[in-house]
């Protein structure tokens, strides 16, 4: 990686949840590398990636962290949430399990991200219409109870995508504008205008969310 | 990088200095969005030798090769005396024009800029027709002669013009450097000093340009090394042989070296050495001092990249020029500007962005793992369990890794596993082993056990440095047997098993087994009686794997005679038996009633009374125990010193004083429990304190006839390392 200081106009991070095997990955990859991974293997531990995209003019690096769904990682994955100004929780269309899990994983959200934090929910796997399982009203109205922005999405075809991704990150830039989101509080997951050192790792102090606090 | 800023304020363009690796992505790019044009650049270094300047200088600049650009750079300008000190215009003035006046066509070119530290003058000129826009100047002089006062002389240093044409970013620098043959470190000095002049803003250094022209005085000799003698060096560099001298060059091998210009580029000159000559003729210096000649006058370039074009069309000295003891260099070159289209700069910016994201993941840490998940199936009590994961760097560039603790933890794992190394950096495509191993020690067994553990699991998070975590995940299973468990526990296994186990040999050991001592110990201690205690060699090692098979003797009951276990000593066995009560979960001298003991530790009688009040299996074990020491300590004197051992077994306490706790065993040892209450309801309040003669006798008969032992040997404590 190049050395020397990036200056975007933000940077936020992004945490990526939901069961084992909705295709959290491959929404990952489908986003930064818009292609299809057919045979991507469990997530054991916790990916990581990056795009830049813009947002009403500003350029903002998005990093993403993509957890593992296995329910005996959770305990460990729930560290990862700290400090997310993005929180992607998918479930898979085809499997009604995924679904129904998906309190579970909203509270997790909800009690270890800050008030601000933009949860957008993702039914992936949209291309198996034959094999739908959650029907799309449903889903939706569990967004809407739940305050929840909500699209079905295809991390095969890419459909939607993009649009989960950068509409997560035009409401953090709008909560930033509007000044529901108070940058200078802890673990906001955004990091304004400043000189920043590429990321370390996750858990217990990711280097971005130390440099904003401190 | 400076060299395509683009306008303020333009929404959703490319600008610039905002990210590396877009900005490098854009560079790499240029060609898709930049048109060329080429242009013809000449430029010249004299040293004047302090010549007034002529109206012209015939020859300087062909006639018949028209530049675009004339830089040339002047050393020597003014060697007037106070020069130094006071500036002087005119010679500068006049020597500028003498150089336009050498122009192929004078009218034609208009004066860019010059720059002038005393007598290092350099100036550019520029053929007004051609179609390329100056759109930056700017220059500066930094000085590196001898310093007065602290503030440095212009004797010697740089200027140097910095232009933006079209939009490429070119450098010209003139120096003059030390002279002299033996100043060849300080010319290297010199050099680096002159690196660091900036042109406007700190940041305009002159490696941020695409192109540097770097010429002048340097003054490099000829090494002393080489095989010639002076005459014949002159006689050489008098034929057209000359340039087989180039190879003894100071310039030529110090940058080899990499010691100095070492990103610059220069064509071995084919043309004499420049200095030195006697005024107004070819001739080599015939004064006292008969200088060696040497290629003093110098033109060198550097590219910023490969998307940076110059190509040498010519290099060569001006033999003819005899006003000066140096001879003109002269070099064109041809020079590639490029001129950014900002609209299809704009264009590609998103692509760009898509290319550096897709490069900046492409960088991210890979690695590769022999195994993410690691069953180390059934563990025994102190048995170590080892496996090992392979990992290889997959990726494209080196990887830090390291095991970090997981949330909330502050360890890196589990008390019962260890990994090795916990720190590394794999450089690409190389793979390491990393050893995970499986240890039970007292500690984790009490831990599993309070915690009704069995299945073991533990996550162990490996943290690539800038990129992700891996989890690697490891499990094993552990059933507290015989070790690590509590006394009730022990005693509870001997109920449950006793019906499990085939009678015969079995019901004659249980026979014997005194109510409320586990079976386990007394097997432990049968066994040491039946080998005799003048077997027991205080000085052997602790064999790990023979402890390994009396444990799993202990555990699975057969053979139910430890004696008959293969290779087995009277010290294995007596050091398992210390293992054993040592990983007990709780000590024989329960906490609370510690400081009552270690307040009576001289007197058995009361310390005899306090142990009564200790729970039955506890009163049990220790009068078991004493029992076996107290025939141990009465056929080997020398036995008496692990006493101390066990002073720290009954406590469960290594910490000062020691003393006290080990009187308490003395006091113990030396007096029965029934003897001891004897004398207490006799009146004998006081037992003496140094019982070592007058001491009652009391033991229970050996079980095998007593021998002497060797008792002249001195006896190390069997210690830590038993446990």
């Amino acid at each position: 990686m190049s050395a020397g200081p990036y200056n975007y106009s933000y940077i936020f991070k992004y945490i990526i949840i939901g069961d084992m095997g909705v295709g959290k990955s491959c929404l990952l990859h489908q986003f930064t590398e818009k292609k299809f991974m057919a045979d991507c293997p469990h997530t054991i531990g916790v990916e990581f990636g990056t795009r830049i995209i813009e947002v009403s003019g500003q350029k903002i690096k998005l990093q993403i962290w993509d957890t593992a769904g296995q329910e005996r990682f959770r305990a460990v994955t729930r560290s990862y949430y700290r400090g997310a100004a993005g929180a992607l929780m998918v479930y898979d269309v085809t499997r009604r399990s995924t679904y129904n899990h998906l309190s579970s994983w909203l509270t997790d959200a909800r009690n270890l991200t800050n008030p601000n934090t933009v949860i957008f929910l993702i039914g992936n796997k949209s291309d198996l219409e034959a094999q739908r399982d959650v029907p799309y009203e449903e889903a939706k109205a569990f967004a809407d109870e739940n305050g929840l922005t909500f699209l079905e999405c295809s991390a095969k075809t890419g459909e939607n995508v993009e649009d989960a991704f950068l509409e997560t990150a035009r409401k953090i830039y709008q909560n930033i504008q509007d000044g529901s989101l108070d940058l200078n509080a802890a673990d906001t997951g955004v990091q304004p205008k400043q000189v920043v050192r590429p990321t370390t790792g996750g858990s217990a102090a990711p280097g971005e969310r130390k440099e904003c606090n401190c | 990088m400076t060299f395509y800023m683009a306008g303020p304020g333009r929404k959703g363009g490319y600008v610039p200095g905002r990210d590396n690796v877009i900005d490098e992505v854009m560079r790499s790019w240029q060609e898709k969005y930049c048109t060329y044009s080429e242009v013809s650049v000449c430029v010249s270094t004299f040293n004047v030798n302090g010549r007034s300047a002529p109206p012209n200088i015939l020859g300087w600049f062909p006639s018949d090769n028209r530049a675009d650009f004339y830089i040339v750079g002047l050393q020597e300008m003014d060697l007037s005396i106070g020069t130094h000190i006071i500036d002087n215009m005119k010679k500068e003035i006049e020597w500028i024009e003498c150089i336009r006046q050498s122009l192929p066509n004078p009218d034609d070119y208009i004066k860019v800029r010059s720059h002038r530290l005393v007598g290092i003058l350099i100036v550019m000129f520029k053929l007004t027709k051609c179609n390329v826009q100056i759109t930056e100047e700017k220059s500066n002089l930094i000085a590196t002669g001898i310093s007065v006062m602290g503030t440095k002389l212009g004797n010697k240093g740089g200027t140097g013009i910095s232009v933006k044409i079209n939009d490429s970013l070119i450098c010209f620098i003139n120096c003059h450097l030390a002279a002299g043959n033996g100043e060849l470190e300080r010319r290297n000095q010199d050099f680096r000093d002159i690196t660091n002049l900036t042109f406007g803003s700190t940041d305009a250094n002159i490696w941020a340009h695409d192109a540097i022209f770097w010429f002048g005085d340097l003054n490099y000799r000829l090494i002393n090394e080489a095989p010639y003698t002076s005459d014949e060096i002159r006689a050489i560099a008098q034929t057209k042989q000359a340039h087989q001298l180039f190879q003894y060059d100071q310039l030529y091998i110090e940058k080899a070296k990499g010691r100095v210009f070492a990103s610059f580029e220069e064509t071995p000159p084919k043309f004499r050495p420049t200095y030195k000559f006697d005024v107004g003729t070819c001739q080599w210096d015939s004064s006292e001092k008969a200088r060696v000649p040497a290629w003093c006058d110098r033109i060198l370039w550097r590219k910023l990249d490969a998307d940076t074009h110059i190509r040498q069309l010519s290099y060569e000295s001006l033999e003819a020029v005899v006003i000066s003891d140096h001879k003109p260099v002269r070099a064109f070159f041809a020079l590639r500007l490029r001129k950014i289209d900002q609209q299809k700069a704009d264009r590609l910016y998103e692509d760009a962005i898509r290319e550096a994201d897709r490069r900046a993941n492409e960088l991210l840490p890979q690695i590769s793992l022999s195994a993410s998940e690691l069953d180390f199936g059934e563990v025994a009590y102190l048995e170590p369990n080892c496996r090992t994961i392979t990992i290889k760097n997959t990726g494209k560039a080196r990887v830090n890794l390291s095991f970090v603790p997981p949330p909330n933890k502050e360890r890196i794992c589990a008390r019962w596993l260890q990994v090795t190394p916990i720190k590394y950096a794999l450089r690409i495509d190389e793979e390491i082993q990393i050893s995970l191993t499986v240890v039970i020690d007292k500690g984790s067994a009490w831990e599993l056990s309070k915690n009704k553990m069995e299945s073991l699991q533990d996550i162990l998070v490996m943290r690539l440095e800038k990129g992700r975590d891996h989890f690697l995940i490891c499990t094993a299973k552990y059933t507290p047997k015989v070790f690590g468990v509590s006394l009730q526990h022990l005693l509870h296994r001997n109920q449950t098993e006793q019906n499990l186990i085939d009678f015969g040999e079995t019901a004659q050991v249980l026979d014997d087994c005194p109510d409320g001592v586990p079976k386990e110990i007394h097997r432990l201690v049968s066994a040491l009686r039946k080998i005799g205690h003048t077997k027991l060699n205080f000085t052997e090692m602790v064999d790990n794997s023979l402890f390994g098979a009396i444990r799993t003797a202990l555990e699975n009951n057969v053979p139910q005679d430890l004696t008959s276990i293969r290779g087995v000593t009277a010290f294995s066995l007596y050091s398992t038996l210390l293992r054993l009560l040592d990983s007990l979960t709780e000590s024989l001298i329960p906490q609370k009633s510690k400081e009552a003991c270690l307040h009576h530790c001289t007197n058995a009688v009361l310390l005899w009374t306090e142990v009564a009040k200790f729970d039955p299996i506890r009163v049990a074990m220790i009068e078991y125990l004493t029992t076996y020491l107290r025939e141990l300590v009465s056929l080997r004197q020398e036995a008496r010193e692990q006493l101390w051992s066990w002073a720290d077994v009954f406590f469960r306490d290594t910490s000062p004083p020691i003393t006290p706790r080990q009187q308490c065993l003395y006091s113990l040892v030396d007096y029965a429990r029934d003897v001891a209450v004897f004398h207490s309801s006799a009146s004998f309040n006081t037992l003496p304190n140094k019982p070592s003669n007058e001491r009652l006798q009391v033991r229970l008969p050996p079980p095998v006839p007593p021998h002497r032992g060797t008792s002249s040997q001195t006896i190390p404590r069997a210690g830590s390392n038993m446990f």
